[in-house]
Protein backbone atom coordinates (compact mmCIF):
# COMPACT_ATOMS: atom_id res chain seq x y z
CA UNK A 1 0.00 0.00 0.00
CA UNK A 2 1.44 3.40 -1.30
CA UNK A 3 1.43 5.90 1.44
CA UNK A 4 -0.77 8.93 0.72
CA UNK A 5 -0.36 12.49 0.92
CA UNK A 6 -2.91 12.42 4.21
CA UNK A 7 -1.00 9.14 5.70
CA UNK A 8 2.09 11.28 5.66
CA UNK A 9 0.24 14.73 6.74
CA UNK A 10 -0.93 12.80 9.74
CA UNK A 11 2.11 10.90 10.67
CA UNK A 12 3.28 13.94 11.07
CA UNK A 13 1.17 15.87 12.51
CA UNK A 14 1.05 13.17 15.74
CA UNK A 15 4.57 12.36 16.20
CA UNK A 16 4.67 15.09 18.16
CA UNK A 17 2.00 14.38 20.63
CA UNK A 18 1.45 12.24 23.75
CA UNK A 19 0.43 8.97 23.79
CA UNK A 20 -3.24 9.97 25.14
CA UNK A 21 -3.78 12.71 22.81
CA UNK A 22 -2.14 10.85 19.46
CA UNK A 23 -4.91 8.15 19.04
CA UNK A 24 -7.77 10.54 19.09
CA UNK A 25 -6.71 13.16 17.30
CA UNK A 26 -5.10 10.37 14.53
CA UNK A 27 -8.87 9.50 14.33
CA UNK A 28 -10.11 13.10 14.01
CA UNK A 29 -7.43 14.58 12.07
CA UNK A 30 -8.29 11.55 8.99
CA UNK A 31 -11.89 11.99 9.30
CA UNK A 32 -11.63 15.53 8.89
CA UNK A 33 -9.39 15.89 6.33
CA UNK A 34 -11.41 13.70 4.51
CA UNK A 35 -14.14 15.21 5.27
CA UNK A 36 -12.94 18.99 3.81
CA UNK A 37 -11.26 17.02 0.36
CA UNK A 38 -15.45 15.78 0.08
CA UNK A 39 -16.08 19.34 -0.19
CA UNK A 40 -13.69 20.65 -2.04
CA UNK A 41 -14.43 17.88 -4.80
CA UNK A 42 -18.17 18.81 -4.77
CA UNK A 43 -17.19 22.58 -4.67
CA UNK A 44 -15.18 21.53 -8.02
CA UNK A 45 -12.02 20.38 -7.49
CA UNK A 46 -10.24 19.36 -10.28
CA UNK A 47 -9.19 15.79 -8.90
CA UNK A 48 -9.16 14.12 -6.01
CA UNK A 49 -5.55 14.21 -5.56
CA UNK A 50 -5.64 17.59 -6.10
CA UNK A 51 -8.09 18.36 -3.50
CA UNK A 52 -6.21 16.59 -0.65
CA UNK A 53 -3.28 18.19 -1.74
CA UNK A 54 -4.96 21.66 -1.33
CA UNK A 55 -6.29 20.50 1.85
CA UNK A 56 -3.33 19.89 3.33
CA UNK A 57 -1.73 23.39 2.31
CA UNK A 58 -4.60 24.65 3.93
CA UNK A 59 -3.96 23.13 7.09
CA UNK A 60 -0.74 24.11 6.65
CA UNK A 61 2.95 22.68 8.73
CA UNK A 62 2.41 20.04 10.61
CA UNK A 63 4.66 21.01 13.42
CA UNK A 64 2.57 24.19 13.55
CA UNK A 65 -0.95 22.11 13.82
CA UNK A 66 0.85 19.72 16.47
CA UNK A 67 1.74 22.49 18.79
CA UNK A 68 -1.71 23.81 18.39
CA UNK A 69 -3.10 20.52 19.74
CA UNK A 70 -0.07 19.85 22.20
CA UNK A 71 0.14 23.64 23.23
CA UNK A 72 3.63 23.73 23.39
CA UNK A 73 5.77 27.00 21.90
CA UNK A 74 6.80 27.51 18.52
CA UNK A 75 10.14 28.83 19.95
CA UNK A 76 12.73 28.40 21.87
CA UNK A 77 12.68 32.02 23.98
CA UNK A 78 10.14 33.49 24.40
CA UNK A 79 9.12 37.23 25.04
CA UNK A 80 8.96 36.38 29.00
CA UNK A 81 12.53 34.60 29.16
CA UNK A 82 14.28 36.93 26.42
CA UNK A 83 15.74 40.14 28.24
CA UNK A 84 17.33 38.16 30.86
CA UNK A 85 18.75 36.03 28.17
CA UNK A 86 20.26 38.80 26.34
CA UNK A 87 21.52 40.24 29.78
CA UNK A 88 23.58 37.14 30.53
CA UNK A 89 24.73 36.87 27.00
CA UNK A 90 25.99 40.53 27.03
CA UNK A 91 27.80 40.64 30.50
CA UNK A 92 29.38 36.42 29.74
CA UNK A 93 30.42 37.46 25.73
CA UNK A 94 31.93 40.92 27.05
CA UNK A 95 34.07 39.44 29.47
CA UNK A 96 35.18 36.28 28.65
CA UNK A 97 35.42 36.55 25.11
CA UNK A 98 38.08 39.08 25.45
CA UNK A 99 39.87 38.05 28.47
CA UNK A 100 40.57 34.55 27.44
CA UNK A 101 41.46 35.78 23.84
CA UNK A 102 43.89 37.99 25.48
CA UNK A 103 45.60 35.47 27.92
CA UNK A 104 46.22 32.99 25.00
CA UNK A 105 47.73 35.40 22.86
CA UNK A 106 49.75 36.56 25.67
CA UNK A 107 50.41 32.86 26.43
CA UNK A 108 51.31 31.72 22.85
CA UNK A 109 53.57 35.33 22.37
CA UNK A 110 55.59 33.30 24.92
CA UNK A 111 55.56 29.98 24.42
CA UNK A 112 56.01 29.70 20.65
CA UNK A 113 58.80 30.46 18.58
CA UNK A 114 58.02 34.05 17.28
CA UNK A 115 61.63 34.29 16.01
CA UNK A 116 60.77 31.81 13.39
CA UNK A 117 56.90 32.24 12.75
CA UNK A 118 56.41 35.68 13.69
CA UNK A 119 53.28 36.62 15.28
CA UNK A 120 51.06 35.64 12.82
CA UNK A 121 49.68 31.90 13.91
CA UNK A 122 49.98 32.98 17.61
CA UNK A 123 47.56 35.58 16.83
CA UNK A 124 45.33 33.38 14.61
CA UNK A 125 45.31 30.79 17.22
CA UNK A 126 43.98 33.07 20.07
CA UNK A 127 41.50 34.57 17.89
CA UNK A 128 40.07 31.01 17.52
CA UNK A 129 40.29 30.45 20.66
CA UNK A 130 38.24 33.17 21.30
CA UNK A 131 35.84 32.27 19.04
CA UNK A 132 35.14 28.75 20.05
CA UNK A 133 34.57 30.36 23.75
CA UNK A 134 31.81 32.81 22.55
CA UNK A 135 30.42 30.05 20.29
CA UNK A 136 30.59 27.77 23.80
CA UNK A 137 28.70 31.05 25.48
CA UNK A 138 26.10 31.11 23.20
CA UNK A 139 25.17 27.42 23.09
CA UNK A 140 25.02 27.12 26.63
CA UNK A 141 23.28 30.35 27.97
CA UNK A 142 20.66 29.77 24.99
CA UNK A 143 20.54 25.83 26.17
CA UNK A 144 19.47 26.65 30.00
CA UNK A 145 17.37 30.02 29.08
CA UNK A 146 15.29 27.14 26.61
CA UNK A 147 15.02 24.78 29.48
CA UNK A 148 14.28 27.31 31.96
CA UNK A 149 11.90 28.96 29.22
CA UNK A 150 10.01 24.99 28.97
CA UNK A 151 9.43 24.85 32.51
CA UNK A 152 8.16 28.22 32.64
CA UNK A 153 5.43 27.02 30.31
CA UNK A 154 5.23 23.75 32.27
CA UNK A 155 4.74 25.24 35.53
CA UNK A 156 3.71 28.42 34.88
CA UNK A 157 6.62 30.09 37.46
CA UNK A 158 7.56 33.56 35.71
CA UNK A 159 10.76 35.38 36.25
CA UNK A 160 10.51 38.35 37.74
CA UNK A 161 11.65 42.06 37.42
CA UNK A 162 11.76 44.43 40.08
CA UNK A 163 13.82 47.51 39.83
CA UNK A 164 16.30 46.48 42.26
CA UNK A 165 17.87 44.64 38.86
CA UNK A 166 18.46 48.01 37.63
CA UNK A 167 21.99 48.50 36.40
CA UNK A 168 23.73 50.95 38.27
CA UNK A 169 24.80 53.34 35.28
CA UNK A 170 21.82 56.14 35.68
CA UNK A 171 23.20 57.67 32.77
CA UNK A 172 24.59 60.75 34.05
CA UNK A 173 27.75 59.28 34.69
CA UNK A 174 28.72 61.26 38.06
CA UNK A 175 31.99 60.37 39.18
CA UNK A 176 32.12 60.67 42.93
CA UNK A 177 34.30 60.67 45.76
CA UNK A 178 34.73 57.03 46.69
CA UNK A 179 35.91 56.46 42.87
CA UNK A 180 38.19 59.23 42.51
CA UNK A 181 39.45 58.03 46.05
CA UNK A 182 40.29 54.45 45.17
CA UNK A 183 41.56 55.68 42.22
CA UNK A 184 43.82 57.56 43.29
CA UNK A 185 44.46 55.20 46.29
CA UNK A 186 45.17 52.43 43.89
CA UNK A 187 47.58 54.66 41.71
CA UNK A 188 49.33 55.26 44.98
CA UNK A 189 50.10 52.00 45.98
CA UNK A 190 51.32 50.49 42.51
CA UNK A 191 53.93 53.57 42.60
CA UNK A 192 54.69 52.65 46.58
CA UNK A 193 55.22 48.75 45.65
CA UNK A 194 58.01 50.04 42.95
CA UNK A 195 59.76 51.96 45.28
CA UNK A 196 59.35 49.25 48.29
CA UNK A 197 60.46 46.38 46.47
CA UNK A 198 63.74 47.73 45.85
CA UNK A 199 64.13 48.72 49.68
CA UNK A 200 62.87 46.42 51.02
CA UNK A 201 61.77 43.66 49.68
CA UNK A 202 60.41 40.76 51.14
CA UNK A 203 62.43 37.83 49.59
CA UNK A 204 65.57 37.79 51.34
CA UNK A 205 69.14 36.14 50.83
CA UNK A 206 71.95 36.15 53.65
CA UNK A 207 70.03 38.48 54.86
CA UNK A 208 69.82 41.33 52.87
CA UNK A 209 66.49 42.25 50.94
CA UNK A 210 66.62 41.13 47.19
CA UNK A 211 64.73 43.44 45.13
CA UNK A 212 62.40 42.00 42.42
CA UNK A 213 63.10 44.19 40.03
CA UNK A 214 66.31 44.56 38.23
CA UNK A 215 67.82 47.16 40.04
CA UNK A 216 69.53 48.94 36.82
CA UNK A 217 65.62 49.39 35.40
CA UNK A 218 66.39 52.54 37.50
CA UNK A 219 67.60 54.61 34.82
CA UNK A 220 65.59 53.18 32.42
CA UNK A 221 61.47 52.12 32.72
CA UNK A 222 61.09 52.71 36.48
CA UNK A 223 60.88 56.08 36.63
CA UNK A 224 58.97 56.27 33.61
CA UNK A 225 56.36 53.94 35.13
CA UNK A 226 56.11 56.27 38.10
CA UNK A 227 55.46 59.19 35.74
CA UNK A 228 52.57 57.60 34.21
CA UNK A 229 51.30 56.35 37.37
CA UNK A 230 51.18 59.94 38.53
CA UNK A 231 49.89 61.70 35.47
CA UNK A 232 47.04 58.84 36.03
CA UNK A 233 46.46 60.33 39.67
CA UNK A 234 46.34 64.00 37.98
CA UNK A 235 43.64 62.50 35.43
CA UNK A 236 41.73 60.89 38.02
CA UNK A 237 41.26 63.72 40.00
CA UNK A 238 40.62 66.13 36.96
CA UNK A 239 37.92 63.96 36.24
CA UNK A 240 36.37 64.03 39.92
CA UNK A 241 36.82 67.79 39.73
CA UNK A 242 35.05 67.65 36.23
CA UNK A 243 31.95 65.42 37.49
CA UNK A 244 32.17 63.16 34.77
CA UNK A 245 34.20 61.31 32.38
CA UNK A 246 35.04 63.19 28.59
CA UNK A 247 36.13 62.00 25.74
CA UNK A 248 39.17 64.09 25.69
CA UNK A 249 40.24 62.53 29.44
CA UNK A 250 39.43 58.84 28.39
CA UNK A 251 41.59 58.99 25.62
CA UNK A 252 44.74 60.25 28.06
CA UNK A 253 44.10 57.92 30.01
CA UNK A 254 44.12 55.01 27.22
CA UNK A 255 46.99 56.49 26.37
CA UNK A 256 48.60 56.63 29.94
CA UNK A 257 47.69 53.16 30.14
CA UNK A 258 49.33 51.60 27.25
CA UNK A 259 52.75 53.90 27.82
CA UNK A 260 52.46 52.21 31.07
CA UNK A 261 51.27 48.49 29.91
CA UNK A 262 53.92 48.58 26.21
CA UNK A 263 56.90 49.48 28.10
CA UNK A 264 56.83 47.08 30.47
CA UNK A 265 55.96 44.24 28.19
CA UNK A 266 58.96 45.27 25.83
CA UNK A 267 60.82 44.75 29.12
CA UNK A 268 59.17 41.77 29.83
CA UNK A 269 60.17 40.07 26.44
CA UNK A 270 63.40 41.40 26.54
CA UNK A 271 64.19 39.62 30.19
CA UNK A 272 65.08 42.24 32.14
CA UNK A 273 62.25 42.71 33.90
CA UNK A 274 63.01 40.56 37.06
CA UNK A 275 66.57 41.03 39.20
CA UNK A 276 68.57 37.64 38.51
CA UNK A 277 69.97 37.79 42.23
CA UNK A 278 66.05 37.24 42.53
CA UNK A 279 65.41 34.46 40.46
CA UNK A 280 68.22 32.98 41.62
CA UNK A 281 66.92 32.79 44.78
CA UNK A 282 63.23 31.64 43.39
CA UNK A 283 65.58 28.85 41.48
CA UNK A 284 67.52 27.61 44.75
CA UNK A 285 64.15 27.57 46.45
CA UNK A 286 63.11 24.57 44.01
CA UNK A 287 60.56 26.87 41.74
CA UNK A 288 62.71 25.82 38.73
CA UNK A 289 61.27 27.54 35.86
CA UNK A 290 60.76 30.98 37.69
CA UNK A 291 62.10 33.13 35.10
CA UNK A 292 59.52 31.84 32.22
CA UNK A 293 56.82 31.45 34.92
CA UNK A 294 57.12 34.99 36.30
CA UNK A 295 57.24 36.15 33.24
CA UNK A 296 54.38 34.68 31.82
CA UNK A 297 52.22 35.24 34.49
CA UNK A 298 52.92 38.62 34.81
CA UNK A 299 52.68 39.65 31.30
CA UNK A 300 49.03 37.81 31.47
CA UNK A 301 48.13 40.36 34.32
CA UNK A 302 49.45 43.28 32.62
CA UNK A 303 47.63 42.64 29.31
CA UNK A 304 44.18 41.00 31.56
CA UNK A 305 44.34 45.06 33.63
CA UNK A 306 45.50 47.13 30.36
CA UNK A 307 42.24 45.46 28.35
CA UNK A 308 39.74 45.84 31.63
CA UNK A 309 40.69 49.82 32.59
CA UNK A 310 40.43 50.67 28.60
CA UNK A 311 37.04 48.99 28.19
CA UNK A 312 35.67 50.40 31.50
CA UNK A 313 37.03 53.79 31.03
CA UNK A 314 35.71 53.65 27.28
CA UNK A 315 32.15 52.54 28.86
CA UNK A 316 32.19 55.56 31.56
CA UNK A 317 33.10 58.24 28.53
CA UNK A 318 30.28 56.87 26.61
CA UNK A 319 28.15 59.71 25.52
CA UNK A 320 24.45 60.38 26.92
CA UNK A 321 21.51 61.97 26.90
CA UNK A 322 20.81 65.60 28.20
CA UNK A 323 21.85 64.32 31.87
CA UNK A 324 25.12 65.03 33.32
CA UNK B 1 -6.58 57.92 0.74
CA UNK B 2 -7.91 54.76 1.52
CA UNK B 3 -6.86 52.53 4.57
CA UNK B 4 -4.21 50.34 4.28
CA UNK B 5 -6.06 46.73 3.25
CA UNK B 6 -3.65 44.63 5.45
CA UNK B 7 -4.13 46.89 8.51
CA UNK B 8 -8.07 46.92 7.91
CA UNK B 9 -7.65 42.82 8.11
CA UNK B 10 -5.32 42.83 10.77
CA UNK B 11 -7.88 44.80 13.25
CA UNK B 12 -10.72 42.93 12.05
CA UNK B 13 -9.05 39.38 12.55
CA UNK B 14 -8.06 40.71 16.33
CA UNK B 15 -12.27 42.27 16.89
CA UNK B 16 -13.00 38.25 15.40
CA UNK B 17 -10.69 36.42 17.63
CA UNK B 18 -12.25 36.79 20.63
CA UNK B 19 -15.34 35.94 19.32
CA UNK B 20 -14.57 32.12 18.29
CA UNK B 21 -15.44 30.95 21.00
CA UNK B 22 -18.71 32.25 22.00
CA UNK B 23 -19.46 31.53 18.43
CA UNK B 24 -18.23 27.80 18.73
CA UNK B 25 -20.43 27.36 22.28
CA UNK B 26 -23.24 28.50 20.53
CA UNK B 27 -23.36 26.91 17.27
CA UNK B 28 -22.47 23.69 19.20
CA UNK B 29 -25.78 23.53 21.45
CA UNK B 30 -26.50 21.39 18.70
CA UNK B 31 -24.25 18.34 18.88
CA UNK B 32 -21.87 18.76 15.96
CA UNK B 33 -18.30 17.49 14.48
CA UNK B 34 -15.23 19.60 13.30
CA UNK B 35 -16.19 20.18 9.41
CA UNK B 36 -19.67 20.66 9.73
CA UNK B 37 -18.77 23.67 12.50
CA UNK B 38 -16.16 24.79 10.30
CA UNK B 39 -18.54 25.30 7.39
CA UNK B 40 -21.46 26.64 9.40
CA UNK B 41 -19.00 29.26 11.04
CA UNK B 42 -18.03 30.22 7.54
CA UNK B 43 -21.25 30.75 6.07
CA UNK B 44 -22.14 32.89 9.26
CA UNK B 45 -19.75 35.15 8.71
CA UNK B 46 -17.11 33.57 11.59
CA UNK B 47 -14.27 32.71 9.12
CA UNK B 48 -11.79 31.10 10.82
CA UNK B 49 -9.07 28.42 9.32
CA UNK B 50 -9.19 24.70 9.69
CA UNK B 51 -5.65 24.59 11.94
CA UNK B 52 -7.33 27.29 14.52
CA UNK B 53 -10.65 25.57 14.79
CA UNK B 54 -10.31 21.67 15.44
CA UNK B 55 -6.96 22.47 18.59
CA UNK B 56 -9.48 25.01 19.74
CA UNK B 57 -12.36 22.32 19.82
CA UNK B 58 -9.84 20.06 21.86
CA UNK B 59 -8.65 23.11 24.27
CA UNK B 60 -12.24 23.82 25.04
CA UNK B 61 -12.91 20.05 25.67
CA UNK B 62 -10.03 20.47 28.36
CA UNK B 63 -11.42 23.21 29.46
CA UNK B 64 -14.72 21.66 30.52
CA UNK B 65 -16.65 23.57 28.11
CA UNK B 66 -17.47 20.79 25.47
CA UNK B 67 -18.09 17.14 25.63
CA UNK B 68 -17.36 14.92 23.15
CA UNK B 69 -17.91 11.58 21.99
CA UNK B 70 -17.49 9.44 18.88
CA UNK B 71 -19.94 8.16 16.39
CA UNK B 72 -19.95 5.58 14.48
CA UNK B 73 -22.89 5.33 12.28
CA UNK B 74 -21.39 6.67 8.90
CA UNK B 75 -18.30 4.80 7.85
CA UNK B 76 -16.37 7.09 9.02
CA UNK B 77 -15.76 7.87 12.67
CA UNK B 78 -17.15 11.29 13.85
CA UNK B 79 -16.19 13.05 17.06
CA UNK B 80 -18.96 15.02 18.23
CA UNK B 81 -19.11 17.91 20.44
CA UNK B 82 -21.89 19.72 22.66
CA UNK B 83 -21.79 22.31 24.95
CA UNK B 84 -21.40 21.15 28.17
CA UNK B 85 -23.41 22.73 31.20
CA UNK B 86 -20.43 24.62 32.16
CA UNK B 87 -20.00 25.97 28.21
CA UNK B 88 -23.68 27.40 28.65
CA UNK B 89 -22.62 28.98 31.55
CA UNK B 90 -19.58 30.78 30.70
CA UNK B 91 -21.94 31.24 27.34
CA UNK B 92 -24.51 33.55 29.22
CA UNK B 93 -21.32 35.34 30.91
CA UNK B 94 -19.62 35.95 27.49
CA UNK B 95 -22.98 37.08 25.80
CA UNK B 96 -24.06 39.33 29.24
CA UNK B 97 -20.05 40.73 28.86
CA UNK B 98 -20.87 41.48 25.12
CA UNK B 99 -24.01 43.49 25.41
CA UNK B 100 -22.29 45.58 28.44
CA UNK B 101 -19.21 46.37 25.21
CA UNK B 102 -21.98 47.12 22.87
CA UNK B 103 -23.38 49.62 25.18
CA UNK B 104 -20.32 50.99 26.56
CA UNK B 105 -19.06 51.56 22.70
CA UNK B 106 -22.03 52.71 21.93
CA UNK B 107 -21.50 55.40 24.71
CA UNK B 108 -18.19 56.35 23.57
CA UNK B 109 -19.07 56.50 20.22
Amino acid sequence: MTSSLTDRYVTATVRDLDDEQRAEVERELRTTIEDMIDGRVEGGAASRREAERAVLAELGDPVRLAAGYSGRPLYLIGPSVYPQWRRVMTVLLTTLVPLVTAVNLVVRLFVDDVATDGIAPAVVAALWVGFLVAVNVVFWVTVVFALAERGRVETGAELEWDPDQLPEDDGAGRVGLGETVAAVGFLAAAGLAIVWQQTSSPVTSDGEPVPVLDPALWSGVLPWLLLVLAGQAVVAVAVHRRGRWSTGLAVANIALDLAFALPLLLVLRAGTLFNPDFVDVLVDGGWVDAERDLTVSTAIGVVVVLVWSVVDVARKARPTGERG
Amino acid sequence: MSLDDEVVATHLQELRRGTVVVACLATLRTPGYGYALLETLGSAGFGVDANTLYPLLRRLEKQGLLVSEWNTDDSRPRKFYRTSGDGLELLATLRTDWRALDAAITDLT
